[in-house]
């Protein structure tokens, strides 16, 4: 039996599903799941072309599905997702409820795998994929900064190894390891099966157990947030591109991931630092000093990373940088009006309470009890936010330690 | 306040003109938590050259709307950002080529940042030297948006195809004209194209329709506003024929991007406009994706990868068909473009009814979204277009639409840009 979990709402116009599998983050293997995802998002036995799986969705009304693999924290989350519309808007006797679930099974009981393995020329197309993808993701030099602070920072550490790495490394993988990968994934992984939308539980699960039968044996749920400790010697790195902008990436260990208690204060500290238009960040090095467009700072929640990105002229690299230092320094300092915490609190707050709105932040919240054995809810979590006060902030920010400054260099001026 | 239910899409929205000429719409969301409100003006890139009723004319540097946009969130003591910020709600404006919306959401009762948003979108109060500050800050994302090969590939495709037309410029303009605007001009367009009578509300909520337009009306009666004339874009000369047919330069990249784009008529009618528009979407979809079993072969011979893409674009003035893909062979790729294009001889009835379908399922999808919506709404009330209506139309194609469809664009006129690795 799987791990089922329904949420009834009358509110959506689509029913959604969400079948998850848990692994353990292995460096080895991470790119192969990324080329296992493909190709179970591009065929199966029965829907063996791009144009049997198009004529099939549009047959279910435009319904969608997708497989991703996705790194959460320490470990790695298959996640095989489809979208239908509700059957009341449709006049004829379609059950597009049944429907969804059979496509499910296709997909993932069914794939164009035989004794030699998956079809050759799928699995060489989603190589190729995967290869096209990194080029496009080194090509646009801010996303490329980030990974590349992300990679060098977490060179040994599971920050590191979910970025999408090398292209000669995906040339080197073989078919049998995605074969292999895909069979662990189908016995030993942890499934949990989330189905959301104006949808009965009897009937769901029903499906479930005639459409999506795992033979899982793989029950306990994995460890999926850590924390992540700072090992880098150079903390002042950069490289060159030819670009007229630069880009800043800076990495902090912060020590704390949503699984710690002061998980909430750290949140609004990264509020007040970085994610507002009231933010320090935003107002000095943007407002002040019309230094970038945009600047911000961001958690890696199951990592305890903190992360600050911009991008500047090359003469105003070092100046941004300094200007990025003080504002950190003043967080620890507590040099920031009261006023902001209580702004922070509201946006905070506002944004959990519209988790309800939307099918994959229920998804998120619902899929992260489960890995954390919680019971959050949006209410449960805006309590949290609401009992921190400035000095809980303070603290916070006191643990928080840069580990990794990367530049990308704009070449021509330098 | 007049109710417009439709059955087909289950949505039901309000509508209500109000006395000083502002058009509001509700959009009723039963059980939702956020609320999504966008105050928009049809000014937008393209609106560089206005004339009024007298036949006056107006001339305005390229990215004012931009610009404008940039500066309607300073008063002079604080940042409008903040203030909604403080009420515990997200905003955010944007310019496209034919408007500027700003826009908020929140979880929170929205009366006051509903307030707010018409308070400082209906008051434009700037400094000259607030004025040069911003000038730095938009320089930096025009540069931003130069980076990215994504963008800059559109950017050089509109000025490729187009001599006089405004598309040539980008919607934030240049580095030039942005350094040479004036709080002046700023100021002029700003009295030209922010009067109620010329601007649309849109609100997507699950709040009480009623209790929301009582917030607005009240907002509104105690304003006033003086009299605007009314301004249209000046025509201008456009020739048919693209400006330049081969364009390449070269970036900090990995695999060359291509984008062939043909340049067609404008089409004045906008129900006309709307159907044609699905009709290109239609044959594209066809035959430019995994419905085509040819789509396969370009990707195993690397004509194209998964980046492929194409857009359609038309206006009562231009039109544009564009074709997008990275490739190491971008003359392969024009050629079996134009060749597909070439050849298109029959439509396959089955295919037309499953599009059909499809889009359906998708237009349902597209309701949930509270931004999706309001934008959409915006635009088609600008544009003159009822909402359902606009997706309806999709029922009544016929393949002979699409073939009449086909047979208007011509193969000959067509640009090439190309972006190559340094």
């Amino acid at each position: 039996m799987s791990n089922v979990k329904v949420i009834h709402d009358t509110k959506f116009k689509n029913i959604f599903i969400s079948v998850r599998f848990l692994s353990d983050l292995k460096q080895e293997s991470v790119l192969a799941k990324y080329i296992l995802a493909n190709i179970l998002n591009e065929s199966c036995k029965k829907y063996p072309t791009k144009q049997s799986v198009t004529d099939l969705l549009d047959q279910m009304y435009g319904a969608v599905y997708n497989a991703s693999s996705n790194i959460v924290g320490s470990a790695q989350v298959m996640a095989c997702k489809s979208k239908v519309i509700h059957p009341t808007f449709i006049q004829n006797k379609m059950d597009l409820l049944e429907e969804q679930f059979k496509l499910l099974n296709a997909f993932l009981f069914h794939p164009l795998l035989d004794d030699k393995g998956f079809d050759e020329h799928v699995f060489e197309e989603s190589k190729r994929n995967l290869i096209d993808m990194i080029a496009r993701t080194n090509d646009d030099p801010s996303s490329y900064c980030m990974y590349q602070a992300m990679r060098i920072a977490g060179a040994t550490q599971p920050l590191g190894w979910g970025v999408f790495g090398d292209a000669k490394d995906v040339e080197k993988i073989s078919m049998q390891e995605v074969v292999n990968i895909y069979h662990q994934m189908m016995k030993e992984n942890r499934v949990d099966i989330l189905v959301l939308g104006d949808v009965e539980e009897d009937v769901v699960q029903e499906l479930v157990a005639k459409y999506l039968p795992f033979e899982s044996n793989h029950k306990e749920i994995l460890p999926v947030s850590y924390h992540f400790n700072d090992s880098i010697e150079d903390k002042e790195q950069f490289a060159y591109k030819d670009i007229s902008q630069s880009y800043i990436t800076n990495l902090y260990t912060s020590k704390v991931n949503n699984q710690d208690e002061d998980f909430a204060t750290i949140r609004i500290a990264n509020a007040i630092l970085g994610q507002l238009p009231t933010s320090l960040l935003f107002q000095e090095v943007r407002e002040k000093h019309s230094l970038c467009y945009s600047i911000y700072s961001a958690l890696f929640p199951y990592d305890g990373v903190l992360g600050i990105s911009t991008g500047v002229e090359m003469s105003n690299v070092d100046k941004a940088k300094t200007l990025i230092s003080e504002q950190i320094d003043r967080m620890k300092k507590g040099d920031f009006e009261d006023e902001m915490i209580t702004v922070a609190k509201k946006m905070i707050v506002n944004s959990l309470k519209s988790t309800g709105d939307d099918a994959d932040s229920i998804f998120a919240l619902a899929y992260r009890n489960i890995l954390f054995k919680r019971e959050d809810s949006v209410s449960s979590l805006i309590q949290e936010i609401q009992k921190v006060n400035k000095e809980d902030v303070v603290k916070v920010m006191n643990k928080v330690e840069l580990c990794l400054s990367y530049v990308v260099k704009a070449r021509e001026e330098a | 306040m007049k109710k417009i239910t439709n059955h087909r899409f289950k949505e039901t929205y309000f509508e209500e003109t109000l006395d000083n000429g502002l058009h509001v719409v509700l959009w009723n969301k039963p059980h939702y938590e956020k609320s999504f409100f966008m105050m928009a003006t049809p000014l937008g890139a393209l609106d560089l050259h206005q004339v009024d009723e007298n036949g006056k004319l107006y001339e305005f540097s390229s990215g004012i709307a931009h610009f404008l946009e940039h500066k309607m969130f300073e008063k002079p003591d604080h940042d409008v950002m903040d203030e909604f910020t403080a009420m515990g709600a997200n905003c955010n404006a944007f310019t496209s080529y034919t408007e500027t919306a700003y826009y908020f959401s929140t979880s929170e009762d929205p009366q006051e940042p509903l307030n707010l948003l018409m308070d400082f979108v209906q008051e434009l109060d700037i400094s000259e030297e607030s004025v040069e500050k911003e000038k730095g800050i938009i320089i930096q994302e025009l540069e931003m948006y130069q980076q990215m090969s994504e963008s800059r590939i559109i950017n050089e495709t509109m000025s490729s195809l187009f001599e006089e037309h405004p598309l040539k410029y980008d919607i934030g303009g240049d580095t030039q004209s942005v350094s040479h605007t004036t709080k002046e001009e700023l100021e002029r367009c700003y009295a030209l194209n922010y009067h109620p009578s010329k601007m649309i509300l849109v609100g997507v909520s699950g709040k009480d329709p009623e209790v929301l337009m009582e917030i607005i009306r009240k907002n509104q009666e105690k304003k006033s506003f003086p009299p605007v004339s009314s301004v249209e874009r000046k025509p201008f000369h456009e020739k048919n024929e693209v400006l330049k047919k081969e364009h390449e330069f070269k970036m900090d990249i990995s695999i060359p991007k291509v984008n062939i784009a043909f340049k067609c008529a404008g089409i004045e009618d906008v129900e006309l406009r709307n159907k044609k528009e699905w009709c290109f979407k239609m044959l594209f979809d066809m035959y430019f994706s995994s419905l085509n079993v040819e789509y396969q072969t370009w990707l195993d011979d690397k004509i194209i990868n998964n980046s492929f893409s194409y857009e359609i674009d038309f206006g009562k003035d231009y039109g544009i068909l564009m074709f997008y893909s990275e490739s190491e062979q971008p003359e392969v790729f024009q050629e079996t473009v134009l060749k597909r294009l070439n050849t298109i001889e029959n439509i396959d009835d089955a295919i037309l009814e499953q599009l059909k379908r499809r889009y359906f399922g998708l237009s349902i999808n597209a309701l949930t979204s509270e931004r999706q919506v309001a934008i959409t709404y915006m635009r088609n009330y600008f544009a003159n277009l009822d909402f359902f209506a606009s997706i309806d139309v999709i029922e009544t194609i016929t393949k002979e639409d699409l073939l009449k469809a086909l047979k208007e664009i011509d193969l000959d006129n067509f640009a090439k840009i190309v972006i190559r690795p340094n």
